[in-house]
């Protein structure tokens, strides 16, 4: 492994645009100032009961943030006539993160001709857009009970529409929103998939398959994850605390994080300013139990060790982790003691964070709100701290951030994602140095038209 | 390189296995595929275990029981996309010989569109029935799509890597390309691809949305293949059956939204560039639009699988974006003189998203095995939404 920070300005792939739509704040702005200020998304829940699940409040976009309303993004985007049928939830929420990234990155304008075909899509996300399937089973257990037999019942009720409800129409749509007519992949690798997805946009880059890569996850806040995750006693009713001594589960959380990713080289070309680069990420599979996190952490520190490897980045060099971090008692032990033995005595000096305590388990856009997170800090210097924690678990031997922000220690952050039945995934991320050149909004992008 | 798939040494296919209405293995699909009969049944209605929606398709199920080859233990509790992807895992493992590969360095690339779907139903209905306080913790990792992927990591033990594709027709080459790229990029050194479908009300509805009765036949079953370096298949003394040889994928360019619809031009575009960069040396230059597949001294492969036939378009009702799509890839490659031969599979099997586009996959690489070295044979895939995805098989070197 080498020493130091590899040149992120020269060979890696850029983060230049950011967009999230998320319980604390739609833009990247917004976002950052209060994750920085540590504050809280958790309110009472308005779109279902949440009482049966022993909560009242949950981690929703507030209305009015940009694209939580349904069908706004569509229509204010790529047009369309009023009246037309609107897109779930999740599709909304994404839109409205890929458009704040693109505008973001200074890429305003539509791609045209071989441009668009050298752009690409990868979304992510966990259930889906849970919220249509879950209005139309409610119908059909109605249509049931009223006659004693589900199948007497109507399966297409007025309103009720499941178009563009599959998980794998994410991508498509995105692309065919933002005109990108290159690769569109959707993975949905459950809590983990938003690291994924920027991995393979990453990858995209790095291949050149891609000169520009919208990457991210969605997820919409979900009455069946909520019930769920009730049934396994893994909520917390007073929220997400993460690596706290009193944490007791997640909160459901939902929103959409989108990141443009471009070759460093074409975006210095355009004048675009780089937020921070992906380096390289590590893989790895527990094999262990569906629910259950292997107790021994094995397949974590391998996926942190490959990730450093692949990036050329020394442990020493790392100057924050955005962690997983998901506030259950056992998940936030495994990842404390698998950073304890990946970073050995540099774990307890390094600012460790989770952003689960600002705006939940946003489950497949949770990952990509992590490398966000991470971007962020290395742009700004500064690791916001876990909402929610007041006094960190002295047992975990690490250094978690709470209260207020602590400063960034290193040139690289680390994000950690685990999923639901052992996918894990971390990628490291570099620091870069401003651009001072052009102003990437000027011209609306595309330099390898 | 990630899904740069010729980076790191050749690519090949290791492995095969199918599940289908034809029966057990590519050899029985193959015999089906030859024959050219539907194997799909009349409409009859689909059913939403325990109960029954009132929605009607024709459905081409694999009679196979998944518990005829996995045994009955650890299957209470999954789904049957879960048991088709567990068994076919199993017998593409099977396949892989007496030194299969080793569980550290196996990835599993799992593809679907159904997956978790008919989990969440099944999970929320019972809660709804049971009481939402009541509801079976057991079923709940099943609204998780990638549960499936996990049961295949956990029963092969594969530690390099678990994820899922959520594609439609175009997932057979996208999870193919994916896993290469894991090769390639040494992140594992074998990959699980596995693919497979199951026919509930809730993916009728939301793949084929609008007038009643849009859906085609729809195909339940599963696909699955073996990805290795070839250096690392010689070393283990698997037979090569065909090499993974190029990969394309595209988007139309074009706006679809809030009631706009694509027409045939924009998907035939994707669908060129899709094939175009399938057959460009190294498969990964960009192909501009317009640029034909095949032309400019590019070598045509003499046979394309594709999903349906150019004639299909006018017996399908429903989304007309769809109805574009699905007939892309023939009608392109009807138009090349002179035409390759092409088979259309779902014609035989029915429409299975996933299952079928890694079925066709499969196909491909039987045919190049038998045919040996020389044999080319291309995947031309298409999604709902006009995405379009290529992956050209290759017959492998003599003496390997």
């Amino acid at each position: 492994m080498r020493a130091g920070v590899r040149t992120a300005e020269r060979d890696g792939v850029w983060v230049t645009g950011i967009g999230l739509v998320s319980p604390i704040g739609a833009g990247r702005a917004a976002f950052w100032a209060s994750a920085l200020a540590g504050r809280r998304g958790f309110a009472p829940v308005a779109r279902f009961d949440p009482r049966p699940y022993g909560l009242d409040s949950a981690y929703a976009v507030p209305a009015g943030a940009a694209g939580a309303r349904r069908g706004a993004t569509q229509r204010e985007w790529v047009g369309g006539r009023e009246g037309a049928p609107e897109g779930p939830r999740a599709v909304a929420l994404l839109l409205a993160a890929g458009r704040q990234a693109l505008a973001d990155a200074g890429l305003t304008r539509r791609p045209r001709g071989p441009a668009a075909t050298r752009c690409a899509v990868v979304a992510a996300t966990g259930i889906g857009a849970s919220q249509a399937h879950e209005a139309m089973a409610r119908s059909w257990h109605a249509a049931g009970q009223a006659t004693g037999h589900a199948s007497n019942g109507s399966p297409t009720p007025a309103g009720a529409r499941l178009g563009g409800t599959l998980p794998g129409d994410l991508a498509p749509l995105l692309a065919l929103a933002a005109g990108f007519a290159g690769p569109a992949l959707t993975l949905p690798v459950a809590c983990a998939a938003g690291g994924f997805a920027i991995a393979a946009g990453f990858d995209l880059v790095r291949a050149g398959r891609a000169e520009a890569v919208l990457a991210g996850g969605v997820d919409e806040l979900s009455e069946v994850a909520m019930c769920g995750f009730a049934r396994l006693a893994s909520l917390d009713p007073a929220g997400c605390r993460p690596f706290d001594r009193d944490r007791r589960g997640i909160g459901v959380g939902e929103g959409a994080a989108v990141l443009v990713l471009e070759r460093a080289t074409t975006a210095a070309a355009r004048g675009a300013r780089p937020v921070a680069a992906i380096l390289g990420y590590g893989l790895s599979a527990d094999a262990h139990h569906i629910t259950a996190p292997d107790p021994s952490g094995a397949g974590i520190v391998h996926a942190m060790r490959r990730a450093l490897d692949d990036a050329g980045v020394a442990a020493a060099a790392v100057g924050c982790v955005s962690a997983h971090g998901t506030g259950t008692p056992a998940g936030d032990r495994v990842e404390a003691e698998a950073l304890a033995a990946c970073f050995g005595a540099h774990a307890a000096a390094l600012p460790i964070t989770s952003i689960k305590g600002a705006i939940g388990h946003t489950g497949g856009a949770a990952a990509a709100f992590g490398v966000a997170v991470a971007a962020l800090a290395l742009a700004g210097g500064w690791v916001p701290p876990c909402a929610g924690t007041r006094v960190p678990d002295p047992s975990l031997g690490v250094n978690v951030v709470v209260d207020r922000p602590q400063a960034v220690t290193g040139r690289a952050a680390l994000v950690n994602a685990f999923a639901f039945g052992g996918s894990n995934i971390s990628l490291v991320l570099g620091a870069c140095r401003r651009s001072d050149g052009g102003d990437p909004g000027a011209g609306g992008g595309w330099p390898w038209a | 390189m990630g899904l740069d798939g010729t980076g790191d040494g050749t690519i090949v296919i290791t492995g095969l296995a199918a599940l289908t209405a034809a029966g057990v293995g590519i050899a029985a699909a193959r015999d089906a595929l030859r024959a050219g009969r539907p194997l799909w049944a009349a409409p009859a209605p689909v059913a939403l275990e325990p109960r029954a929606a009132n929605v009607a398709a024709r459905v081409a199920a694999c009679g196979c029981d998944p518990a005829a080859i996995l045994g009955q233990t650890g299957l209470r509790g999954l789904d049957r996309v879960t048991r088709l992807m567990l068994a076919c895992a199993r017998l593409v493992l099977d396949s892989a010989g007496e030194e299969p590969p080793a569980p550290a360095g196996l990835a599993v690339v799992a593809a679907t569109a159904s997956a978790g779907l008919g989990g969440l139903y099944d999970f929320f209905l019972d809660a709804l029935a049971q009481g939402l306080r009541f509801a079976d913790p057991g079923r709940f990792p099943n609204v998780m799509i990638n549960t499936a992927a996990s049961h295949v990591a956990i029963r092969s033990g594969a530690r390099a890597a678990c994820l899922t594709l959520a594609a439609d027709g175009t997932a057979g080459p996208d999870a193919c390309a994916y896993g290469a790229g894991l090769l390639a990029g040494g992140r594992a050194d074998a990959v699980l691809v596995v693919a497979a479908e199951e026919v509930t009300a809730p993916l009728v509805l939301a793949a084929w949305p609008g007038r009643r009765g849009a859906a085609p036949p729809l195909m339940d079953g599963a696909a699955a293949l073996l990805l290795e370096r070839a250096r690392d298949a010689a070393r283990a003394g698997r037979r090569p059956l065909a090499v993974v040889a190029g990969y394309g994928s595209a988007s139309p360019a074009g706006r679809r939204m809030a009631g706009r619809r694509m027409g045939g031009r924009t998907c035939l575009d994707a669908a060129r560039r899709a094939a175009g960069a399938a057959l460009t040396p190294r498969g990964d230059a960009p192909v501009a639009p317009g640029d034909a597949p095949a032309a400019g001294g590019r070598e045509a492969p003499s046979l394309v699988y594709v999903p349906w036939p150019a004639r299909a378009r006018p017996r399908f009702a429903g989304d007309g974006d769809w109805r574009h799509a699905a007939s892309t890839p023939a009608r392109l490659w009807a138009r090349r003189r002179p035409a390759p031969a092409i088979v259309a599979v779902n014609e035989v099997f029915g429409d299975g998203l996933a299952a079928t586009s890694l079925l066709a996959v499969c196909l491909a690489a039987d045919h190049c095995a038998r045919r040996g070295p020389g044999a080319r044979a291309l995947v031309h895939a298409c999604g709902r939404l006009g995405q379009s995805s290529a992956l050209l098989c290759a017959g492998p070197a003599a003496g390997k």
